[in-house]
């Protein structure tokens, strides 16, 4: 275990090091490095002026010295500042991520129970209405591009029926009752797309417990038949989905760009699109280191959780 | 986290379960049965919409770029107000859906279809060529495809829409080179297997070069996995397009794309909402399709392969 750890956790550095790195060589990727920080249609900047900011911006250096001065600012916690806001990236993502990770919170959850629960009721049932509607829902989620989903749930639940809110999180001083009528459509947004993924895990390892030895042995023992789902099957069958919730969370990071794009919502996926729509490279860099390690961790912690329940992975 | 060796019910041909559906619904589940054994119906709506894709130009009552500001915000043809003149409406620049629609699936398929095959094509070598030679070459490649599956590639997308700019081109790379990993892995299980096989060991024996085993003993034999997976990777593509158009870093505005329409349709939501559903019904329809197609294929050629996602 130990040295699966040790050898999962480097990969990990490894990894987190490759994104710094794709992400620093895709930024000098262009015919004009200076497109990072300058938007190509900003016309009326002088020649004078734009080789100016190149070497403000130390593009003028060679490649390998921008990239250790990049990456030394980048260890020492400083990001460099916004150059549509003037304020440092680190502070504008302190005061953004907050949002994003209460909405992946709730959207966990959201993901997490109901879709565990039509897993196991497509398993129990098999092969009956039930599992056929529970399948077409897994189904027709991974059809379903989440952002215009988003959409339809707006035009559906705010501009007809006027239930709830279009876009934006309430201020922190409005009622529970408004903060909360906010965070449904986001949050069930970002939770229909790995409710699929839940609902098949749950379902394909339910059978196969369900199909094993000691279930059948349960059987014949006469344990009902409600015992042998609840305490011999569904415990057994939760590790898998317990292990990808992990990855499940990673995938929030790829959703919350969407949601909060289509929400409107003041979180660090938002930060993002906006900043590749400014030209605005340290913001943007900021973020994708964000998210990036975010989701490195998650992926070593799902390796780990795995290989904790199931020691056959250890020594692959 | 794979899981390839897992087997549950799905992992049996469609054709060997009695249909439930046929107990339910009598004689209509008969019918329904059919549908199921052959996939009739994901296959007619991908024929309509490659037919669409590809005669566009002749199809499209209008064309997808040209605007008539006297028929702005038309709905659709069923709804009040509608014309049969613009079957699905038009939108706020007087442009007629049907015909943008007709050219987004060219877009669509075009750019999804190079992605992946592309992707595939990669992807299928690099897990022929791991798994054959295995020790060292094995390794390195394998690492560098769990890499390449825990980079974002949205974020990732997102800096090369500001460093290079927005373009079909651009799209086209990022996808394929996204999803190069995500075949290699069961091609490579596959290889493993086929390997020890006698009649691989055989050729060996006769001094069949290496490059002769692969092309004439491996790869006819994981062809089943490279096209059930191409089916099932080109929805996903066909979402990940639209997604970057969407976000305005995908191609760039003067193609009509699902994404970008669906986009474009976003400030029209209370009066024109037609704008952003059509297109996005589009999509739903075109990668339900492929997944069927794929999960179909799959249930035929390699149950294994179940838990693919």
């Amino acid at each position: 275990m130990r040295k699966f750890f040790i050898r999962r956790a480097i990969f990990a550095l490894l990894t987190l090091w490759g994104i710094t790195f794709v992400v620093f060589g895709l930024s000098r990727l262009g015919p004009d490095p200076l497109l990072i920080y300058v938007r190509d249609d900003s016309y009326g900047i002088s020649e004078e002026t734009l080789q100016k900011l190149r070497v403000k911006w130390g593009l003028d250096r060679p490649l390998h010295v921008q990239y250790m001065k990049w990456i030394g600012a980048v260890l020492q916690g400083d990001l460099g500042h916004s150059i549509a806001a003037g304020r440092p990236v680190t502070a504008i993502i302190a005061d953004k991520l907050p949002n994003t990770l209460q909405l992946a919170a709730i959207a966990w959850i959201l993901a997490s129970i109901p879709g565990v629960a039509l897993g196991v009721l497509s398993a129990v049932k098999r092969a009956t209405i039930w599992d056929y509607f529970a399948r077409t829902i897994a189904l027709a989620g991974q059809a379903t591009p989440a952002f215009w989903l988003a959409i339809l749930m707006i035009i559906v639940f705010a501009v007809k029926l006027g239930w709830l809110p279009a876009a934006t999180k309430a201020p922190a001083i409005e009622p529970f009752k408004v903060q909360f009528a906010h965070f449904v459509m986001p949050a069930l947004v970002l939770a229909f797309d790995p409710w699929a993924t839940y609902l098949r895990l749950t379902r394909s390892s339910m059978l196969e417990v369900l199909d094993s030895e000691f279930v059948k042995l349960a059987r014949a023992k006469g344990v009902s038949a409600r015992g042998v789902i609840w305490k011999h099957a569904f415990r057994n069958a939760l590790i898998q989905p317990l292990t990808v919730s992990a990855l499940v969370l990673a995938s929030f990071i790829t959703g919350s760009v969407f949601v909060e794009a289509v929400f409107a919502w003041p979180g660090i996926g938002r930060l993002a699109v906006q900043a590749s729509l400014d030209n605005d490279f340290p913001v943007l860099a900021g973020v994708v280191l964000i998210f990036g390690a975010a989701y490195v961790l998650m992926n070593f912690l799902a390796d780990i959780a795995y290989a904790f329940v199931d020691p056959r992975i250890r020594y692959n | 986290m794979h899981l390839s060796t897992q087997e549950s019910d799905i992992t049996k041909p469609a054709v060997s379960r009695p249909s439930p559906a046929s107990r339910v619904f009598g004689s209509l589940g008969r019918v329904v049965q059919f549908t199921r054994r052959w996939p009739i119906v994901p296959g007619v709506i991908m024929l309509l919409i490659v037919v669409g894709a590809v005669f566009a130009p002749i199809i499209a009552p209008y064309e997808p770029q040209k605007g008539d500001l006297r028929a702005r915000h038309i709905p659709p043809s069923w709804l009040e107000g509608g014309s049969t003149e613009h079957l699905l409406g038009t939108d706020n620049l007087g442009r007629d859906m049907f015909s943008r629609l007709l050219y987004g699936a060219r877009i669509s398929l075009f750019v999804s279809g190079v992605a992946v095959t592309f992707g595939l094509f990669t992807g299928t070598l690099t897990g022929v060529v791991a798994g054959y030679f295995g020790g060292m070459v094995d390794e390195i490649l394998m690492r560098l495809v769990d890499l390449w599956a825990s980079l974002p590639f949205l974020l990732i997308a997102l800096i090369v829409a500001i460093s290079v700019g927005p373009s079909l081109g651009m799209v086209m790379v990022l996808l394929a080179v996204s999803s190069w990993s995500s075949g290699a892995r069961n091609i490579r299980g596959e290889v493993l297997s086929l390997r020890t096989r006698e009649y691989v060991e055989m050729a060996r024996v006769m001094n069949a070069s290496n490059i002769r085993i692969i092309l004439r003993h491996l790869l006819p034999n994981v062809m089943h996995i490279v096209i059930v997976i191409t089916t099932l990777r080109t929805g996903a593509m066909i979402i990940a397009e639209a997604g970057l158009s969407f976000l305005g870093v995908g191609v760039p505005a003067s193609v009509p794309t699902w994404g970008l329409m669906i986009a474009q349709g976003q400030q029209f939501l209370t009066t024109t909402w037609w704008m952003s559903i059509m297109p996005g019904v589009a999509i739903f329809f075109t990668v339900m399709s492929f997944n069927f197609l794929g999960d179909w294929l799959r249930d035929r050629f390699d149950p294994r392969l179940n838990q693919l996602d």
